[in-house]
């Protein structure tokens, strides 16, 4: 009887904790973030705002159990839904209405530490990480079997089998996130014991993570003998939560996992897909019925990815100050059909609702067509999403496939340039090169045809009539015995070979440090053009982040560097290059780049990703040949055998390494030592 | 050994003694001053004055104020049949019944933790001596010289209160406070209790946050913490780097009420207003069953220090001067059916506002007209709107908008991003004095938009024109919502307002005023070469304003500039959503309303719809947009990218149909406030104007009939 007491009581409590949920509400203490061009997080339009809270009643109990979800059983009408709160602290599983009228308890007096919940059509399954069971409910609170740790060979002796999350699919299988277990989740089949209460039989283990390669363990794997190894024996951490789609797959969450912290499984249990961000704090994770994934995280940001995993809002944040919207401690979070997000709040023991905004409304039917291949059907919606943000990147992808599907290959062009969608715009200029191709063919074998039979009539002038050309030859023999010129021009000696060239510049003054200089400035320009020329396919450099500047010094700074600790690296090592010899042959050796990075830089505009292999081929070509130039020169330069000069290059890069972890420290002990003089003032003439 | 323990054990008691003997005997305590006999605990003293009767305890001036058939409380603890209190709450002791709460630190100590003591705490006999050392009868009220005590020292101060039957009036002299010892003033509290109730009951507390908000006191709250913020914003001269978003709204008005069936009280702090704060419980937050909104004065606050450049040795100690002002607040005694309307009255008479001069609709469109990005060689100039265009866009809007309103911004040499707190140097200056002469023949009024107080750190200035704070740093504002990373420095007032008046002069040619951001909203003090305090910010800044001869348009000002303000924009229209409270209500609208036109944030950045558009027609607040004539994309890698939709052929359509919806509503009520709110149903609310005209806004999904006449879900309309 006084246990019906203890019910009324509560529920009287709980009655007046009821709190009406607004339903229009305007503050909003968060901005919302998306992704804009260059993968750069960017404002976005209020996707969702915070409408109202359902409130769990206060508990009497000063216990410091931690661990709280909850599931919600949705009716027909949204705001008719229950919502079943676990909650360590209560010991009980809390029945509240959505507008936090609290309709029932469960499991009190069962119940230990319960920190999960899942529901199906008929049953209600508690995690209890306190009782170290899975109970299992009917709708009506009265007992219909518990799980206990499973029997099964496959689960060891040692294996811990500590509940702290569950969920369910159609079939009526659980899995189980069981705290410290490093297998994986359990997935558990519900069977029927002789009386008749419902127990689970153990299935296997799925979605166990990797364990993590991080510099400490890769030194060990180096140096560590076997046996040292095992010492050390990384374990893979056990996922923290877990969720599932209306398609059965099921998505983990590991917390603070540096990679891959949500992962979708497929139905043999492996990962499929992670989300393009990673939020390491990820805490929980729901899936809507077109799987967008839901996520929520310790910093209370609660983040929406579509299907594909791609970052579609960003929202929330932890706040100190109580408003409504923000977050202290997120434990679980909810999608429901009407398309709105309910968080729960372990702290603040309440969970919000979030509405989704006209602007979500939109970007979610626009996804849905895009994720249908339906481009052109849903262009219009991205082209209003664009209208109110013109820097939502995953519109201009959309529409560019919808240009594409339209032949309109321009626009897609300029599209997938926003998008930044190298894919697609390597496509798009294939079918607009192509095009142009078709269209000019005539003239481009004309030009060919017109230019050879020029080179045939110089020839053939050339061999009959001399005389005819003896002016224009006259001319440029001329130009190429200005000493300076003739210096440069020997550029292609060493491009021919490099120990012939070096001697030549040893012995016979071939070069001058003028003529290196200007080779060591063509270098530098070349930089410059390189982020300037390259098409936008094979540029790796953003003219956004470039700094002429910045590439000047870097590159100046990082060729003399060189040559100096060259120099310095063979006086020591017995090689006999001067200073003036290694500062010309340097620049010289790299002969094959500074004269075909240009025309590569210019032939990348050019071509698309189908020609990928001739591009990196050729750089390949033009590195590599650099690089034995360089190597044959230091060689002659300082008359050394091959292994000499392999020495002398790998102390050159040491010393290299050396002189700029030698600026940086200078650098700190700069800064530190006037810091500390002005701390040493501020302190005496604040106290003084 | 035991007896060797025993020694050392006498030996260290007898040093302890000793010690304490020397600390007491140093006690910088002086002996209280000769007391008048104030009478005992039970001594009351009476004053009628109409049908009011003041009834105040000398004692500990505890206050009942009978007018009609309810009375006010200065703080009422309520008690069982036989005497005990029914809170149970031992640690409250005398703050709810006490007038008076003192917060003191001992100057002289390291520990710089504030005690709090309700006055009759601060005595040499608590419950016994009286902390009223003379207290004058008058007929309008009373004059209460307190002398108070502490292990640090002695402090006196007077209260002087005067009723005149509906408005009490409650004063601490700067000039009376008296510090003895090293008992150094921290904070006064008057009346922290004044109208307040005990446990959940029918009523509501008004707080002046953000356009102001409403705490239902019959519903219990989730919230922990109650409302306790800085009227006019923290001291930037105090506070480590702050930050400029995501940040509740701020305090602008100094004006609470408590709202009860029976009546209320309006609470506004009409003197020292820049040194208090607001704070707000209702029953269940900070531990206590009490509902109660009072102000706090501070007087000396605490102040982050830093002893390295990179900050990471720093504390928050306390300032060693106080803050010199009279503090006064002013209760205003509300009869039955009170409600938000009114309590915006009494503020309204308080303020010294201009006439109204608004005769439409407005409709603000702000236009950004260059910014720069970083490229390869130096700062690229972005041009986003040409004077032509906008030129057309004006006569466009103009057609069907007759109170239409154009600022522009980024105008300067070079662009927006890190341009000087002045309107010059302006970039083509021809076309701007022949855009404002187009304007003016067209009857559309231009204001060049400028920060005259916070620099973008890119910008060039002398050091020597920038605020350091009370550690001597400068002073700095990040900016770091989404793709932004910008830090601004903040100027002294007087660089600042030299700028302001030197551009006003020049700016007549151009047919244009001024609309200036953060002037007149944020407040701070400064230490460092030029030194004055929040008063003296306020009056120079109020000087400054009150002498320019173009119009002035002021962004999200604190309450001193609405006597000297052409118009308001970016006008809040929301709250912060504490969790403390219940519901939004447009009071700033309410007291403004007919006077100043105010106009809202740029729509455009946070759009969410038909929602946004009725929340305008309620709160009676015109709409704003922010445009280009370039596609937003183009601001990408500038600092204004978090501009992400701006171009007008993209909005064209919803600018006027937002105009249309409002101004079909608004223009009935154009030049009038609202005299009475009231909700109707759920999400239905009705303002009617003082020209007796109603609008009713049905926020709801359903439609909804007032007086006869159907309200469709989600539209507003005006019912005479």
């Amino acid at each position: 009887m006084k246990r019906w007491y203890i019910v009324i009581a509560i529920l009287v409590l709980a009655t007046v904790t009821v709190f009406a949920m607004p339903s229009i509400a305007f503050a909003v203490p968060y901005s919302t973030e998306t992704i804009g061009p260059e993968s750069s997080v960017v404002p976005t339009q209020t996707a969702y705002t915070p409408t109202g809270k359902i409130v769990l009643p206060a508990v009497t109990s000063n216990n410091d159990k931690k661990g709280m979800d909850f599931a919600i059983e949705e009716a027909a009408d949204v705001a008719n839904s229950k919502v079943y709160i676990a909650d360590a602290k209560s010991a009980c599983v809390t029945v509240l209405s959505m507008t936090g009228d609290q309709l029932g308890v469960i499991g009190s007096g069962t119940l230990n530490t319960p920190t999960g919940v899942a529901l199906d059509d008929k049953w209600l399954y508690v995690a209890d990480s306190g009782n170290n069971k899975i109970y299992i409910f009917d709708k009506a609170g009265e007992s219909q079997g518990e799980i206990s740790k499973p029997t099964n060979p496959l689960v060891g002796a040692d294996t811990p089998f500590v509940p702290a999350k569950v969920t369910v699919d159609r079939r009526g299988n659980l899995y189980v996130v069981s705290t410290g277990c490093s297998s994986g989740l359990m997935q558990l089949s519900l069977v029927r014991d002789e009386n008749g209460a419902l127990q689970g039989e153990f299935v296997g283990y799925v979605g166990a993570n990797e364990t993590q390669a991080t510099f400490q363990s890769l030194l060990q794997d180096l140096f560590f003998s076997d046996a040292q190894k095992s010492d050390f024996l990384a374990v893979p951490r056990s996922p923290t939560n877990v969720a599932i789609n209306s398609r059965g797959l099921i998505y983990t969450v590991t917390n603070n996992s540096h990679s891959n912290a949500v992962k979708k499984l497929n139905t043999l249990g492996n990962a499929i897909m992670s989300p393009s961000v990673n939020y390491a704090r990820t805490v929980a994770v729901s899936i809507d019925d077109a799987e967008n994934i839901f996520s929520v995280d310790n910093d209370g940001y609660i983040t929406v990815f579509d299907s594909y995993g791609d970052l579609l809002f960003r929202f929330g944040g932890k706040d100190s100050e109580e408003r409504l919207g923000s977050l202290s401690i997120p434990a679980a979070i909810e999608v429901l059909s009407d398309g709105s997000i309910v968080v729960l709040d372990e702290d603040y023991r309440m969970a919000t609702v979030y509405q989704r905004t006209e602007f979500a409304e939109k970007v979610f039917k626009a996804v849905s067509y895009y994720k249908d291949g339906l481009y052109l059907e849903g262009e219009n919606d991205w082209k209003d999403i664009l209208r109110l943000n013109s820097s939502f990147i995953v519109s201009y992808k959309a529409l560019a496939r919808a240009s594409m599907k339209r032949g309109d290959y321009e626009t897609a062009l300029r599209q997938f340039k926003l998008a930044e969608d190298k894919d697609g715009y390597s496509e798009a200029y294939w079918e607009i090169r192509n095009d142009w191709l078709q269209d000019n063919v005539g003239w481009i074998v004309a030009v060919i045809l017109v230019l050879v039979v020029l080179v045939v009539v110089w020839k053939i002038i050339d061999k009959k009539k001399p005389k005819l050309l003896a002016p224009v030859k006259a001319g440029v023999s001329k130009v190429t015995n200005v000493r300076i010129v003739r210096e440069l021009l020997f550029t292609k000696n060493y491009f021919k070979s490099a120990p012939d060239a070096v001697y030549q510049t040893k012995y016979h003054e071939a070069t001058s440090v003028w003529s290196a200089l200007i080779l060591y400035v063509w270098f530098v320009v070349l930089q410059l053009l390189d982020v300037l020329v390259t098409g936008y396919l094979f540029n790796s450099n953003s003219v956004y982040n470039s700094n002429a500047l910045r590439i000047v010094l870097t590159s100046t700074a990082v060729l003399f560097a060189l040559v100096l600790c060259n120099y310095f690296v063979s006086t020591v090592s017995d090689g006999e290059g001067k200073l003036k010899h290694c500062f010309i042959s340097f620049i010289y050796a790299l002969a094959p780049y500074l004269i075909l990075a240009l025309p590569m830089f210019v032939i990348s505009r050019f071509l698309t990703y189908n020609e990928q292999i001739i591009y990196d081929l050729l750089m390949v070509i033009i590195y590599g040949w650099s690089a034995v130039c360089i190597f044959r020169t230091i060689m002659e330069l300082h008359d050394y055998t091959f292994w000499q000069a392999v020495k002398n290059i790998i102390l050159t890069l040491f010393a290299f390494v050396m002189a700029i972890l030698f600026v940086i420290v200078l650098r700190m002990l700069v800064t530190q030592f006037f810091g500390y003089f002005a701390s040493l003032f501020r302190e005496m003439f604040t106290h003084a | 050994m035991l007896k060797k323990l025993l020694i050392l054990a006498l030996c260290i008691v007898l040093v302890v003694s000793v010690a304490i003997g020397i600390v007491y005997a140093d006690d910088p305590v002086t002996p209280p001053d000769e007391q008048e006999d104030v009478g005992t605990e039970n001594t009351y003293y009476t004053v009628e004055i109409g049908d009011a009767v003041l009834k105040v305890n000398t004692f500990n001036l505890n206050m009942e104020i009978t007018k009609g058939n309810r009375t006010w409380y200065s703080g009422n603890r309520p008690v069982d049949e036989e005497g005990n209190y029914l809170d149970g709450m031992a640690y409250l002791g005398s703050r709810v019944t006490d007038g008076i709460t003192v917060g003191y630190r001992n100057l002289n100590s390291n520990n710089k933790i504030v005690q709090a003591e309700s006055i009759t705490n601060l005595v040499s006999a608590p419950g016994e001596d009286s902390p009223v050392s003379k207290f004058d009868e008058r007929d309008d009220g009373f004059d209460a010289t307190l002398r108070l005590r502490s292990n640090a020292g002695t402090l006196s101060f007077k209260l002087q209160v005067r009723f005149d039957g509906t408005n009490l009036k409650a004063t601490v002299p700067n000039s009376s406070i008296v510090e003895g010892g090293n008992m150094g003033l921290e904070q006064i509290t008057l009346f922290p209790y004044f109208d307040g109730s005990y446990q959940q009951t029918e009523g509501q507390i008004f707080i002046p946050d953000g356009s102001g908000a409403l705490i239902d006191l019959s519903v219990p709250t989730r919230a922990r913490n109650g409302y306790n913020e800085r009227v006019y914003g923290e001291d930037l001269s105090y506070v480590n780097t702050a930050q400029s978003n995501n940040q509740p709204e701020r305090v602008t008005m100094p004006v609470l009420a408590t709202l009860y069936p029976d009546g209320g009280t309006t609470m506004i702090a009409t003197k020292g207003a820049e040194y208090c704060r607001v704070v707000a419980n209702a029953s269940g937050t900070n531990n206590m069953d009490y509902n109660r909104a009072c102000f706090s004065f501070v007087y000396r606050e605490e102040y982050f220090r830093v002893y390295d450049d990179k900050g990471t040795t720093s504390n928050y100690p306390s300032m060693s001067e106080r803050s010199e002002f009279d503090a006064q607040i002013t209760y205003t005694l509300m009869d039955e059916g009170v409600n938000i309307a009114d309590v915006a009255e009494v503020y309204r008479k308080h303020l010294d506002l201009k006439q109204s001069s608004i005769q439409n609709v407005g409709l603000r469109l702000q236009f950004l007209m260059a910014e720069n990005k970083p490229s390869m060689f130096g700062r690229t100039k972005v041009t986003m709107t040409t004077t032509d265009y906008l030129e057309s866009v004006v006569r466009d809007v103009n057609s069907y908008c007759k109170g239409l309103t154009v600022s522009v911004t980024g105008y300067q040499r070079g662009g927006l991003g890190g341009s000087g707190a002045s309107v010059f140097p302006m970039a083509g200056k021809s076309s701007f004095k022949s855009l404002g002469k187009t304007l003016t023949t067209l009857d559309v009024p231009l204001c060049f938009s400028v920060d005259y107080v916070r620099i973008h750190e890119r910008a060039s200035i002398a050091k020597g024109d920038l605020l350091q704070n009370i550690s001597e740093q400068f002073v700095t504002l990040a900016d770091t919502r989404a793709g932004s990373n910008v830090t601004y420095r903040v100027l002294k007032p007087s660089y600042s307002l030299d700028n302001l008046l030197s551009d006003a002069d020049d700016l007549q040619d151009f047919y244009a005023g001024i609309e200036a951001s953060n002037l007149g909203a944020m407040l701070f003090s400064g230490y460092k070469s030029e030194v004055f305090s929040r008063s003296d910010l306020i009056k120079s800044t109020c000087d400054a304003i009150g002498s320019l001869q173009v119009p002035i348009a002021l962004s999200n000002p604190n309450d001193y500039m609405f006597g000297v303000l052409d118009s308001y924009v970016d006008a809040p229209i929301e709250y912060s959503a504490y969790l403390i409270e219940t519901e939004s209500v447009p009071f700033l609208q309410m007291v403004l309303g007919g006077s100043v036109p105010m106009y809202s944030e740029a729509l455009n950045l946070d759009f969410t719809g038909q929602q946004l558009i009725l929340r305008l027609i309620d709160s009676n607040v015109y709409p704003s947009f922010i445009l280009t004539e370039q596609d937003a994309i183009e601001l990408y890698g500038t600092d204004s990218q978090s501009i992400f939709t701006s171009s007008f052929d993209v909005w064209k359509y919803s600018i006027s149909d937002t105009y249309k919806q409002v101004n079909d509503v608004l223009s009935q009520v154009v030049g009038e406030h609202i005299v009475n709110r009231t909700q109707v149903a759920a999400n239905v609310y009705v303002n009617t104007y003082s020209n007796q005209v109603k609008t009713v806004v049905n926020y709801s999904s359903t439609p909804y009939t007032y007086q006869g006449k159907l309200i469709d879900a989600m539209t507003a309309e005006v019912v005479r």
